[in-house]
């Protein structure tokens, strides 16, 4: 029953790890970096959501979308002027780049926002739906709800429209895409603004049972890393995947492990991966 | 011959530098900055043995270097045990440590070894955090103040000072040795093509390995000096991705990385300009010169992406080139 | 002479393709092998097969009398075999000098392994260019460091992989030359995947053919020379052409 309940929790928890986790493996799957600031996005997006909120008095799942459009226009900002710049350049550069941008990112979030923690009051915040003996909370289940039709809009874009087509072509096979007339820089502004949009609305669905603060990134960095490695870094179906398995791993681990070998058991399940599949488990799915 | 002209600057350099303390003021600020300068310079050499000469980029350091921290403290706090022989058990616990983080990480390169250290010390930090019964969780640990050479606490700067520099020396010291030796060779070559390295007979798992053991050790080492030096630290601080995995990374990359100079010279730019930014700026508000250290961490990659090495050549040819 | 190299029903699959297909064949002490085939016939799949970078799906490899099928290639290259690469793999940055040194650090410590570095340089002939990083150095120049590097590991079974594309007449003669004075001086087997026919002809005292992963003949080269199967596979009428020594 607790093994139910915990598997539940996970799931939910993990619809939400998915579509954080979408933004980082369409960043790597389209411009071919790992943005090491990503999850600061996702602090973005929180802080976003929590000011609609104490300012317009928008829920937060409302707020979501517009954190979406504001780390859109940053991830584009980002790409454009600073990414581009290292596409070409050594991973040690490219890794330092993001790294700065986290750096710059937490900081500045510190400076204009100070350190307090913040939470949001809704009102559903402390309801909770009754599925038999399982109880879905609320908070949960609208963020998964939300997570859900994020994920479905994505992949509608994707699959769909001109522009999610161009950046399919372009992660699948680049000389390619552009020999088609597809052009690489406008596809690459597009995934970035859409891996760190997508990040941004998850820090805005979490805000009904997460405070928020300028650490948060840190708390979802290794969880989207581990997701997204799960699941193939550059597979969107991948980070979905992943994103639920970790959601449920950590929700099961909780119930048999103390905390502090929680995040161990996540960070051997990372690890292994990485060391023995690191093409994720499932196999590419472009 | 050759060796002693080579070795010249060098004893040269370490003279000044032992006689420096003496012309500072005790307890001031100098010379606590240049105490600080010279243990960056060895957690930077320790880096460099993996970072440099493996060509592997860590961002997980951090994560030996508050193994070592912990260690050693716990020892003296709970069993009385001597920093002295603390600092060995920190080297083993944290050479253990980068062992069995080797294993899984040997084949990986660039983007995914980065990945894969920065979430080793972003595990341990959380660990550090939530096991409170025995890192003292968030709060962290108070060293009881004791002066003695024995327990490794002084009243004065200046043996600390000496403390560092000794750090400094023996990191130099085992890195120019593993520069030339065996080891050295062998892990060039597998950076340089693995297979290769392979057919002709280098081992490359152990000479991985063994460049991952030294150099956490070492790292090890380092954390409990500083545990020592600062009294008291918390798992945010010696387990942090900026604080330490990234500064030391970034010293030694700035300063030239496969040098034995290089984590030398990027202390000694990089600590100071930190500590002036640190006072001109967080007297307004905290974070402010951690984000003057991204944003010229940005610029610099900008002006060079081709890698601050390149950008360090480059400043060398405008000034003419002093060593052949 | 005894046979130090016994290979029994190698095979290596990628996914459905066989790239090596059921090959057996032994080596003597002493044999100077020529490996030739057609492009894509498998002999730089064998020869990775043999070194230990590729782990063969079923099969029996022996060197010297002992099991090498599992081994690791620097285990295998302690034992005494190695190869060079076909495209050539040398340590770019690094200069020829420590290039060559590291092949000696198998067995030696660094200043014996830089000794016998030099006097491998200068057996090859580039002792002049020591000082030179690997990388700037001409094609059929990382050849030659690349096999000075090679015999610093002492091998007993030393595998050739084209190391003479791109040489000259003059050049390719020096090269057979030095091949057979390694196999006279020091006791080396050498299997050699060559193109130029007439190298490996004038080289080898037996040959194996392969295509399309199999082994298709073996041979003196008299034999292989007049072997129908051969011919019509691989030479064509340009095997006429060929002078085959006595």
């Amino acid at each position: 029953m607790q093994f139910l309940q915990a598997l539940v929790d996970g799931i939910l928890l993990g619809g939400v790890y998915a579509v954080i986790s979408i933004g980082l493996t369409l960043v790597f799957g389209v411009v071919s970096i790992v943005n090491f600031a990503q999850a600061e996005f996702l602090m973005v997006g929180m802080f976003v959501a929590y000011f609609a909120w104490k300012l317009l008095g928008l829920d937060p799942l409302l707020g979501s979308l517009l954190s979406f459009a504001v780390a859109f226009v940053l991830g584009v900002l980002t790409q454009k002027y600073l990414i581009n710049r290292v596409l070409k350049a050594p991973a040690v550069a490219q890794i330092f780049l993001t790294v700065g941008l986290l750096i710059v990112m937490e900081n500045l979030a510190l400076i204009l926002f100070g350190s307090e923690f913040r939470s949001v009051q809704t009102p559903y915040q402390m309801t909770a739906l009754a599925i038999g003996p399982i109880l879905l909370s609320a908070p949960y289940l609208l963020a998964f709800v939300v997570a859900s039709i994020a994920g479905l809009a994505l992949w509608w874009v994707l699959k769909k429209t001109w522009w999610g087509m161009a950046v399919r072509a372009t992660a699948q096979d680049p000389m390619a895409a552009r020999l088609s007339g597809i052009s690489t820089h406008r596809v690459h502004q597009l995934a970035f603004g859409l891996g760190v949009g997508m990040t941004a609305l998850g820090g805005g669905i979490i805000l009904p049972y997460l405070t928020a603060s300028t650490t948060v990134g840190a708390q979802f960095s290794v969880l989207m890393f581990t997701a997204v490695v799960l699941g193939g870094l550059g597979s969107v179906i991948g980070a979905v995947v992943g994103g639920v398995a970790v959601g449920v791993i950590q929700s099961l681990s909780s119930l048999v492990l103390p905390m502090q070998l929680q995040n161990l058991a996540l960070f051997a399940i990372f690890i292994l991966v990485l060391a023995v599949r690191p093409e994720g488990l499932l196999k590419r799915a472009g | 011959m050759t060796l002693n002209r080579q070795l010249l600057p060098w004893a040269l350099l370490l003279a000044a530098a032992a006689g420096a303390p003496w012309l500072m003021e005790d307890q001031g600020y100098g010379i606590r900055v240049m105490t600080l300068v010279l243990l960056f310079a060895a957690m930077g050499q320790s880096w460099n043995i993996v970072g440099g000469l493996a060509n592997q980029i860590s961002l997980g350091h951090a994560a030996f270097f508050g193994l070592g921290a912990y260690t050693s403290t716990l020892l003296l706090m709970r069993y009385g045990i001597s920093p002295w022989l603390g600092i060995v058990a920190a080297m083993a616990v944290a050479g253990l440590a980068g062992a069995l983080l080797s294993l899984p990480t040997m084949r990986l390169r660039g983007h995914y070894f980065a990945l894969a250290t920065l979430a080793f010390g972003e595990v341990l930090r959380a660990i550090a955090n939530t096991w409170a019964s025995v890192t003292g969780g968030p709060v962290g640990v108070s060293i009881p103040f004791s002066e003695g050479l024995a327990q490794m606490q002084f009243k004065s700067s200046i043996p600390y000072y000496y403390l560092m520099l000794g750090a400094a020396l023996a990191t130099s010291v085992v890195f120019a040795l593993i520069s030339r030796s065996r080891l050295g060779y062998r892990l060039r070559a597998v950076k340089a093509n693995p297979q290769a390295a392979e057919v002709i007979g280098v081992d490359t798992a152990r000479t991985r390995i063994l460049a991952a053991v030294i150099s956490a050790a070492l790292m090890g080492a380092c954390g409990t000096l500083y545990a020592q030096f600062i009294y008291f630290f918390d798992p945010d601080t010696v387990f942090s991705l900026v604080g330490i995995s990234v500064r030391v990374a970034l010293i030694c990359i700035i300063g030239g990385v496969g040098t034995v100079a290089g984590p030398l010279i990027g202390a000694l730019v990089i600590i100071p300009l930190e500590e002036v930014f640190n006072d001109w700026l967080s007297g307004h508000t905290a974070g402010a010169s951690q984000l003057a250290f991204g944003l010229i961490l940005i610029a610099i990659i900008l002006i060079e992406p081709r890698g601050l090495s390149a950008l360090w050549t480059r400043l060398r040819n405008l000034r003419g080139r002093q060593h052949a | 002479m005894p046979d130090i190299l016994k290979v029994s029903r190698v095979q290596r699959r990628f996914g459905g393709l066989k790239a090596v297909d059921d090959v057996s064949f032994n080596v003597a002490k002493g044999d100077i092998l020529g490996l030739i085939g057609p492009n894509g016939a498998g002999k730089t799949t064998l020869f990775n097969l043999l070194v230990g970078l590729y782990r063969g799906n079923s099969g029996r490899i022996e060197l010297d009398g002992q099991d090498i099928s599992r081994l690791r290639p620097h285990q295998i290259a302690a034992l005494g075999m190695t190869k060079t690469f076909q495209n050539v793999a040398l340590f770019p940055e690094m200069t020829v000098l420590d290039n060559v040194l590291v092949g000696g650090l198998l067995r030696h410590g660094v200043d014996r392994a830089r000794q016998l570095a030099r006097d491998n340089l200068d057996r090859v002939g580039l002792s002049a260019i020591a000082g030179k990083p690997a990388g700037e150095l001409s094609f059929p120049e990382q050849a030659r460091v690349e096999l000075a590097r090679a015999l610093c590991t002492d091998p007993k079974v030393f595998l050739l992989d084209e190391v003479m594309a791109a040489l000259n007449e003059s050049e390719m003669d020096a090269m057979l030359d030095l091949i057979r004075a390694l196999r006279d001086e020091s006791g080396i087997t050498f299997i050699v995947v060559e193109h130029h026919m007439r190298a490996i002809m004038r080289l080898c005292n037996r040959i194996l053919v392969l295509s399309f992963g199999q082994k298709i003949a073996e041979g003196s080269p008299a034999e292989i020379a007049s072997d129908p199967t051969v011919i019509e596979v691989y030479l064509g009428k340009s095997m006429e052409q060929v002078e085959v020594p006595a």
